[in-house]
This record gives structure tokens, sequence and C-alpha cells, in this order.
């Protein structure tokens, strides 16, 4: 099964590390029960170094390489919110 | 019956500047140290207004001696036709002073300022999201200096909670049409930049202030991104930022970053002025180690 993690209803600016550290342990949580996962970044605006790095970049090391490019996509993401998680990642 | 001894703060007098405003409340909480009884008189006769990011470091000053357990009392001098109090009074200054002033004064329907909001863990976001609105609807910012804005202001806020070992910030802002340019104070009373810092440098106070904004120079709790983001934002922005922290003021323009001494803050504060029309690249700070990342991760983006 497919889920997707629309990042809107969270906010249009995602900002803080506890915010981040929250989420990425939502994400663990929603990948032990699907196949793979949509993060969604339509309507959202940016994202921060300290959110990408708190919550992708960590998630990216705690997960084995493979599972996390296979199960992972982000979609709708803007040019800024696309420089922010690659650079964090 | 000894006569309560008074300090009385002149705003004309110390509203100059960023120095002289921090030399005041230094000077006040100095005093106060010493005469924890004394009675405060803050004279707002013969000025008409203040810059917010003035207001919010005199609030700061006295909200750090109630945290001391020294209660400031007193009253406030001013013309009942001075527009001052009545804009203090909109942005709340009063009213986290516990001073109450007779009349009403009703907030303006297009207003171009967001109000001095205390702001913790919880509010965070809330408070981030109404400045971030007031500034969208009230003026023509250029959208790639808005996304900077976000993400700057982002940071700054979230680098007390997480690096001043205090539970909250202060925050306010302003947007000047006439100058399209925007005015911000983000305020604490925590452990300053030199502290933070050097858990993990050896770093004089002015190596701490100087080497902040250095890109990966952190106190082990972050990246050391945010100060760096922002200043480079600033220097693309044509804009100013000051940080003062401790006995030292580190100004970052376009043109010059250098550091001065000042009188002691006790913890930090982070002066922005955004210019709303003036175009930047946030390429230049949102894209460390892009280039070969992108390559590696691009696969992922749909």
């Amino acid at each position: 099964m497919t889920h997707t993690i629309k990042f809107r209803e969270i906010g249009s600016s995602l900002g803080t590390r506890n915010l981040g550290a929250k989420i990425r342990l939502s994400i663990l949580d929603k990948l032990e029960s699907n196949e793979r996962l949509l993060l969604d970044f339509d309507q959202v605006n940016v994202v921060t170094n300290s959110f990408a790095n708190e919550c992708f970049g960590k998630l990216r090391t705690s997960l084995p390489e493979n599972e996390f490019k296979s199960k992972i996509s982000f979609i709708n993401a803007n040019d800024f919110i696309q420089r922010v998680i690659i650079s964090a990642l | 019956m000894d006569k309560p001894i008074t300090y009385i703060i002149d705003i004309k007098k110390i509203s100059n500047s960023h120095e002289t405003i921090i030399q005041s409340c230094y000077n006040l909480i100095g005093y106060y140290h010493k005469n924890p009884d004394a009675k405060i008189i803050i004279d707002f006769r013969n000025i008409d207004f203040m810059y917010p990011d003035y207001s919010i470091l005199l609030l700061c000053a006295i909200k750090h001696l109630d945290k001391l357990g020294i209660k400031v009392s007193g009253r406030i001098r001013y013309n009942t036709k001075s527009s001052i109090v009545p804009y203090l009074a909109r942005i709340n200054f009063f009213k986290y002073l516990n001073i109450q002033i007779p009349g009403e004064f009703k907030r303006l329907e297009n207003n171009r300022f967001v109000e001095i909001q205390e702001y913790n863990e919880n509010n965070q976001i809330k408070v981030l999201k109404s400045i971030l609105t007031v500034i969208k609807e009230n003026s023509l910012i250029n959208d790639n200096v808005f996304a900077s804005l976000d993400y700057c202001l982002n940071e700054i806020l979230d680098n007390v909670l997480n690096h001043s070992e205090v539970k909250v910030g202060w925050v306010v802002a302003q947007y000047f049409e006439k100058m399209n340019a925007i005015r911000i104070m983000v305020a604490d009373n925590g452990i300053g930049i030199h502290k933070s810092l050097n858990k993990r440098h050896n770093f004089s106070e002015i190596d701490s202030i100087e080497n902040c904004i250095n890109s990966g120079v952190t106190n082990g709790l972050g990246q050391g991104h945010g100060l760096y983001a922002t200043s480079t934002f600033t220097k693309m922005n044509k804009g100013w930022l000051s940080l003062i922290s401790g006995n030292k003021k580190l100004d970052v323009s376009e043109k010059y970053t250098k550091t001065n001494t000042v009188s002691f803050w006790q913890g930090t504060c982070v002066y922005l002025r955004v210019n709303t029309n003036v175009d930047v690249d946030y390429k230049k700070f949102t894209s460390n180690h892009f280039d070969y990342k992108e390559q590696l991760f691009e696969d992922m983006f749909k």
C-alpha cells in the first residue's frame, strides 16, 4: 500500500527542529505498515534546514539506503524546498 | 518614613539607537540590583514614536528583573495628545508590563505591525504565521524575499528555544511602507551566544559573535546554519542584521561586517531589517552540497 503524508495539513512553513523530529517518528511509524510513502508538499512554501535535517536527514541515516530510496518519494516540492531537503540528506 | 528612590527613564533620550537602548537597559538592571525597592518612572513626553525593536528591549530588561525576583513598579508620564502611548498600547508594550492606560486604543484594520509576542515551543508556529501573514497582507514583498524571510525567521525563533536555555523568547515586527522595509527584533534573556557556542568551542566573546554567522559553527545541538543563512540573505537583500549578546554587537550589511563593544545584554537580540523590494537568490543559502547530492537523490522527487 502507498500512504501519502500531506504536509500542508501541518503547515505552510515547516521550521522547527521539534516538529521535524515528531514527523520523522510519524514517517517511521507509517513505513512499518506501508510499502511506499509519498511526502506531499503541495501548498507548502518553505522548509528550513533545521526541520529538514531533523526530519529527513536523520530519517536517511536511520534507514538502509535502498529502503530509504525505494520507499520514499517527495512530491510537489517547490525548488526552494527541494534544495533544502536534498542539502539535508 | 523614607521616600522611595525613583529611577527615571527618559524615552526620548534613549531612543537613538539599539546601543543607547541597551545601555539604558543595562543601567536599569544595575540600578535595581542595588535598589530593588526603587520606583520607576518611564517618561514618554517629548517623543511621538519609538521603534518597536527598541520598546521590546526595554520590556525584556524589565522582564529579566522580574525573573530575578525584582518586581519593578512605578508609573509613566506622557502627553495625552502624543501618539506614542496609543501606539505602544496597540503593540502590547503596556499589557506585558501590567500598566493600565486610560482610554481605548482600537486596532487598525490594516495593521502593519505585529504586536510584541512572547513565544515558546507551544505557540512558536502560530507566532511565526502571524508575522508572515501581516507582512504578506500589507506589503508588496518580493516572493523570493518572503520565502527567505520565512526561512530565516523560522531559524532565528528556533535558535532561541534550542540554544538559549530559556523556554521563552520575545518578538516584534513592523512593516514600514514608505521605506519598503520590515524591522524585526527577536530577543531573549538566555545564556547568550558566547556561553552557548563554548559548549563546543573555546572562543573569546568577540570570536564567538564573529564566528556565529559562519556556516557550520554550532554548539553541537544544531548545524550552524540559521545565522549563516540569515547573514547571507541580509547581504543580498541590502538589509541589516545586528546580533547583540553579552558585551558585543555584530552588524552585518552588504558593505561590511563589524563588531562593537556595547553595554551588557543578558541574552541575545537579533535585529533584522529586510527590504521588501530587493530580490535575493535563495540558492546561495539553501543549497549546501546541493550539486553533488542532487545526482544522488533527484530520483526521489516527482
